[in-house]
């Protein structure tokens, strides 16, 4: 309880130093009343600017760190994440040929449309290797699969290009960042978001179970199929949404639930509420460490997020390592 | 009233028959030793039977819902896995995952771990006790289930001498209470000490169903495990102990 109190109060105050943070340096009290009436250059900036970038912040944390912890729990394995099951590079390929063709010039949402749609299509050829009683063997070989074959298409796609333009704009893009996003990305991201969290969240019962291995969670009246399928289907939402309008954002999966683990007794299903928490903390932390580092060379967070990530991972290892010897 | 009944149950691996049309019936309040030689097919009978593994024919618990035979069968597999660090009471709760809600202060809980002498291991993190501690937490886990029946796989395995006589005393006192047990054992001077009943599996086939006395003779032994033992039944119970391998 006390744990999400804290992490709770961090969202909100990391929501308002992310709304406070920006080019338009304006005083605190300005900043919070043009957020609220709207008025002005600066109301402009707060409500159509700053407002969704930190509610995207918010979405895209909350699902990477949910996804993070429903992929360790199922997979029992503290190095699964997201990524593992091929969602976001396909995704990702999805946006690359949006951009490379020019689709995604043609619409608004032409973008994160056809990184969904990938998304779902890749969740779709997964289900199918994987078979419908396979277990998280068949799912993680599936995915490695359906992850390299996407990753070998970017590439391709990358390579093959016309336009030199359009393959700086796609490398940026799989960079990953919440940089001008407006209300229209929040409106594409969040149903499918808010799907995914309900359908990960509901996991939590079998998730504890599986701590005892597949066998004895079958026999404690877990139903593993309808558990695998309603993860796989959640993870590619959350995933699939947050990569279309966010772009490739790593290590959160990875590094929260890690984290939290040894703070709620490592029960997998606790884990799913509070990394889901600790997901939007350290997106929005992310993101506003982003705009203060470097704030005229536009700092992708996908990049940050590895460079801060993977030290921070490796410091996570050593210190298991030590604990286990 | 018979508890625990599998009518021409069998497993196909490819086409060949893992479990070929076994047909056993044990009765409520018996605690039955599955034995055999390795890969004569144990381990995979009782997955059938709790409708793990895709399966022909018939056996009782597959005629009950996956829901409704979590209260009826509690199931120990073989590989013993703790997937994360967690206490060893809140481990133990999740044997109550059929009945709601998985709590460390039910009293089930408590009386699992008193029958497995852990009382003293409520607080101690699971994964970081020694094997044989730990099969004994699982072992609590499957008990922590209260179900009428208790089916465990090679439940004694890497256990010291005391722990598996204690745990054998735990299966017989479950069984005199009431419950069924069905366990494969490799112990078969602990299964004809201990068991009420031995089923002998040889290559998928359930070759003798009885009285330890009556399932273990000599030419039974020479047969299925190509051993000659000594089988003696003494004042406090039978005494078997193979002695050598037959050329």
């Amino acid at each position: 309880m006390r744990l999400a109190i804290f992490l709770i109060t961090l969202v909100i105050v990391l929501f308002f130093a992310s709304l406070l943070s920006g080019a338009a340096n304006a005083p605190i009290a300005d900043s919070i009343a043009a957020l609220f009436s709207g008025q002005g250059p600066l109301g402009t900036v707060m409500q159509h600017i700053r407002l969704p970038r930190a509610i995207l912040a918010i979405i895209v944390g909350l699902s990477l760190g949910l996804a993070g912890a429903a992929m360790q729990g199922y997979l029992r394995n503290p190095l699964a994440e997201p990524g593992l099951i091929g969602i976001s590079s396909s995704a990702a390929f999805g946006a690359v040929v949006a951009l490379q063709t020019g689709f995604a010039a043609s619409f608004a949402l032409a973008l994160p449309a056809a990184a969904l749609l990938s998304a779902f299509v890749a969740v779709f050829i997964i289900l199918l290797l994987a078979g419908p009683r396979g277990g998280a063997l068949t799912l993680i070989l599936a995915g490695i699969a359906i992850s390299a074959l996407a990753g070998a298409l970017t590439s391709l796609a990358l390579n093959l290009s016309p336009n030199p333009y359009a393959t700086s704009e796609t490398v940026f893009w799989m960079m990953g960042s919440l940089k001008d996003r407006s209300f229209t990305h929040v409106q594409i991201a969040l149903p499918f978001c808010v799907i995914g969290w309900i359908a990960l969240l509901s996991t939590g019962k079998a998730l504890n179970a599986l701590t005892l291995g597949e066998d004895a969670a079958q026999s404690l009246g877990i139903n593993l199929s309808r558990t695998r399928l309603i993860l796989i289907l959640g993870v590619a939402a959350v995933i699939g949404a947050s990569t279309a309008v966010a772009g490739a954002v790593g290590f959160v999966g990875l590094v929260v639930p890690h984290l939290l683990r040894p703070l709620v007794k490592a029960r997998p299903s606790a884990l799913l509420w509070s990394s889901a928490l600790g997901g939007a903390a350290m997106v929005l932390a992310a993101d506003i460490a982003v705009r203060w580092i470097l704030p005229d060379r536009d700092l992708k967070i996908g990049v940050l997020m590895a460079i801060v990530g993977a030290p921070l991972f490796l410091h996570l290892i050593y210190k298991t390592r030590a604990e286990l010897s | 009233m018979t508890q625990l009944t599998t009518q021409n149950i069998s497993v196909l691996r490819g086409t060949c028959p893992v479990v070929d049309h076994v047909t056993l019936s044990i009765a409520q309040g018996d605690f039955v030793g599955l034995i055999g030689p390795n890969g004569a097919g144990k381990t995979t009978l009782m997955r059938a039977m709790l409708g793990l593994i895709p399966s022909t024919g018939t056996a009782s618990l597959l005629e009950t819902t996956l829901a409704e035979r979590a209260k009826l069968a509690a199931w120990m597999p073989q590989n013993r896995e703790i997937a994360w660090p967690v206490r060893v009471d809140e481990l133990v709760a999740l044997g109550r995952t059929a009945h709601g809600k998985t709590d460390a202060n039910d009293p089930a809980v408590g009386r699992a771990l008193t029958q497995m002498g852990l009382d003293n291991f409520h607080a101690r993190i699971a994964t970081q006790l020694s094997g044989g501690e730990q099969a004994r937490v699982l072992i609590a886990r499957a008990i922590a289930q209260e179900t009428p029946i208790l089916m465990a796989d090679e439940p004694i395995a890497g256990l010291d001498p005391a722990s598996q006589l204690a745990t054998m005393t735990v299966f017989r006192d479950l069984a005199k209470s009431g419950r069924t047990v069905l366990a494969s054992l490799h112990d078969l001077g602990l299964a004809a000490r201990y068991c009420d009943k031995l089923a002998l599996m040889d290559r998928g086939k359930l070759i003798a169903f009885g009285t330890p006395q009556d399932v273990l003779t000599a030419q039974r032994m020479k047969d299925t495990f190509n051993i000659r033992a000594y089988y003696e039944t003494g004042p406090d119970g039978p005494i078997f102990q193979p002695l050598e391998v037959l050329s």
